[in-house]
């Protein structure tokens, strides 16, 4: 794996984990980011009808649930590997969560207004882009495959 | 395991799965997950809506995933301990022609033909999704619908689970939501209860029914779990996914057949104003079902030709021959659909059994008549192994309840418990008394070549 190769002894250990320090601390950066723009869109349902807030309470809490789990499971990790698995898989989950936001809001059933199903549309299309790009990034810092 | 040979095919298709190779208990129950996340689970459920009331329905439901959890769990525990295909581990209980032809019938053609009607399905959808566009014609939608469902198949077994990923976890939040909301807005559970069905039949029918429906799915199991960091991973998600998923997507057909009349839970999404979200839904679960019919099929494919096609030779020609047949049906012409549904009822009564036939070798016939207790033991593979070319007792045994599966229905079994049952039970006679009397059942040779062929 990428990140133990070239790390070995005492100053090896040291650096692998500063090197796990900084990928904890970049997926918990992460994850809270998701969880406040989840939280965002929950927002927008507030003065819509029963049906959009049904539908937001149920992709926020999906995503705030995988959230807590990731976040849990990121601090717990011991090494590079376990830590970049949790994160991946993780990441995915969130990040599939989010498609609710693109495939639903914007159906007559749930009555949303306009002006609430583009922001999140927005909300859905930012938290996809963070899903690839934290996907990647922790690909590529701890070697974890993305089908893990 | 031993020194790590070269993946001429693809995937594995005919070697042991490296450690490097081996993915997570998360990774298989989400590949599964997306599977059974289709609409023929949930059609499934709307033949049993017709057929029972609400209660009896459920406990059938229940009992019926516990044994396929319960069989499908061992297959996948063979698949743990061997790291090899379904086809790989037929060559011991079938012998290695056995295990050529009968992977073929099983994924090589099955595979093929769900992978067909699922194309032409989407075509369907899209055409009724978007109509009026060039592109969105039922021909052309069909086309490349198609064509998009191979993609991730070429690539192999990574990119599967990565579409898995993506639209998993997304199917199961929204078919949840969906369902809820249909059948809120058809009466609810005071409806549900007061249903009475037409044509109501026993909880064993029901049963069994709920067996068939994913007894193919349950057969290749091995294909997947042979990822599996531990022997039992595989089997572990299996039984969870069937638990916690299956039962529930087939209640919802059903109950979705008993409070709004179709089985169909995307159409009565779509009567409730659901509009194009249920359609697009409907579209990505067809797109991450199909890439893995494709894919099962090209690996049955490379077991039983070898030669120079590789695993995405088989995915590109079994995918443009179902894309091409697709459009065909689609354009009106040619081999109807009906010649695929009658072709899959046939394949469903002769594919169950081999399963069990599997799970009787593995489990009882290795470790308690020849002795082979170490189950990482009891099948061996590598350059140089040696199959027989035909086991009778395993072929003996699958064509005779496979003539048993098919005049089942009246004795009024489901066929593929007639097939699951009798096949275990004739292959532990047939190779049991053949073995005490010395009779001999392992017919030829074949030595297994550096390439796993």
């Amino acid at each position: 794996m990428r990140l133990e190769s070239g790390l070995r002894g005492p100053r090896g250990s040291e650096k692998m984990s500063e090197k796990i320090s900084h990928v904890k601390s970049f997926a918990l950066r992460m994850n809270l980011i998701i969880a406040v723009l989840a939280i965002i869109s929950l927002l927008t349902t507030i003065g819509t009808n029963y049906r959009a807030q049904a539908l937001l309470a149920v992709i926020v809490a999906a995503i705030i649930l995988t959230v807590i789990v990731t976040v849990i499971r990121v601090k717990g990790a011991s090494d590079p590997l376990l830590c970049g698995k949790a994160i991946v898989q993780g990441t995915w989950f969130w990040t599939s969560f989010s498609l609710s936001y693109l495939i639903m809001t914007g159906s007559p059933y749930f009555g949303m207004p306009m002006i609430n199903v583009a922001i999140n549309f927005l909300i859905g299309i930012i938290i996809i882009i963070l899903g690839i790009y934290t996907l990647l990034r922790t690909k590529k810092e701890t070697g974890v495959m993305l089908s893990i | 395991m031993g020194e790590e040979r070269k993946d001429k095919y693809g995937d594995y298709a005919l070697l042991e799965i490296p450690e490097k190779e081996r993915r997570s208990m998360l990774a298989m129950f989400i590949e599964w997950t997306s599977v059974v996340t289709c609409v023929a689970a949930i059609w499934g459920g709307g033949a049993l809506g017709v057929s029972g009331d609400a209660v009896t329905v459920t406990i059938a439901v229940i009992i019926g995933s516990i044994i396929l959890a319960i069989l499908g769990g061992l297959i996948a525990l063979i698949g743990g301990y061997t790291r090899m295909t379904t086809y790989g581990i037929m060559r011991y209980p079938f012998g290695r022609i056995g295990a050529s032809i009968l992977g073929l019938i099983c994924s090589g053609i099955g595979g093929m033909l769900w992978f067909t009607m699922q194309t032409w399905l989407a075509g369907v959808l899209i055409s009724s999704m978007l109509p009026g566009y060039w592109f969105t014609n039922i021909v052309v939608a069909t086309v490349w619908s198609g064509i998009l469902m191979m993609i991730t198949s070429l690539y192999g077994i990574a990119a599967i689970i990565v579409l898995s990923y993506l639209l998993g976890p997304m199917f199961l939040l929204l078919t949840y939501f969906g369902a809820a909301a249909a059948f809120e807005a058809f009466g609810g559970i005071p409806v549900l209860l007061a249903y009475k069905p037409a044509t109501p039949v026993s909880i064993g029918a029901l049963i069994t029914t709920v067996v068939g429906y994913y007894a193919i799915g349950m057969v290749i199991v091995s294909d997947i779990s042979r990822y599996g960091r531990k022997p039992s991973d595989g089997g572990k998600a299996w039984a969870a996914h069937i638990m916690l998923f299956n039962t529930t997507l087939v209640l919802i057909g059903a109950f979705s057949i008993m409070l709004t009349g179709s089985e169909n839970i995307a159409l009565a999404m779509l009567k409730i104003g659901m509009g194009y979200s249920a359609l697009a839904f409907l579209f990505l679960t067809q797109l991450d079902t199909n890439d893995n019919n494709l894919w099962v099929s090209s690996l049955a494919w490379v077991n039983a030709i070898g030669g120079r096609l590789t695993r995405r030779h088989w995915t590109a020609i079994m995918g443009a021959i179902g894309t091409i047949w697709a459009a065909l049906v689609a354009y009106g012409f040619g081999p109807s659909m009906q010649v695929l549904f009658d072709f899959g009822g046939y394949l469903g009564r002769l594919i169950p059994q081999m399963g069990t036939i599997m799970i009787a070798d593995f489990f009882i016939f290795r470790p308690y008549v020849l002795g082979l207790k170490d189950a990482t033991k009891r099948y061996k593979f590598g350059p140089g192994s040696k199959y027989s070319i035909i086991n009778v007792a395993g072929i003996i045994s699958w064509i005779i309840s496979s003539v048993l599966a098919f005049y089942a229905e009246a004795l009024g079994v489901t066929p593929a418990v007639m097939g699951i049952v009798s096949g275990f039970i004739l292959y532990l006679v047939i190779a049991t008394i053949c073995h005490k009397a010395g009779v001999k059942y392992e017919i030829g040779e074949w030595i297994e070549r550096p390439t796993g062929f």
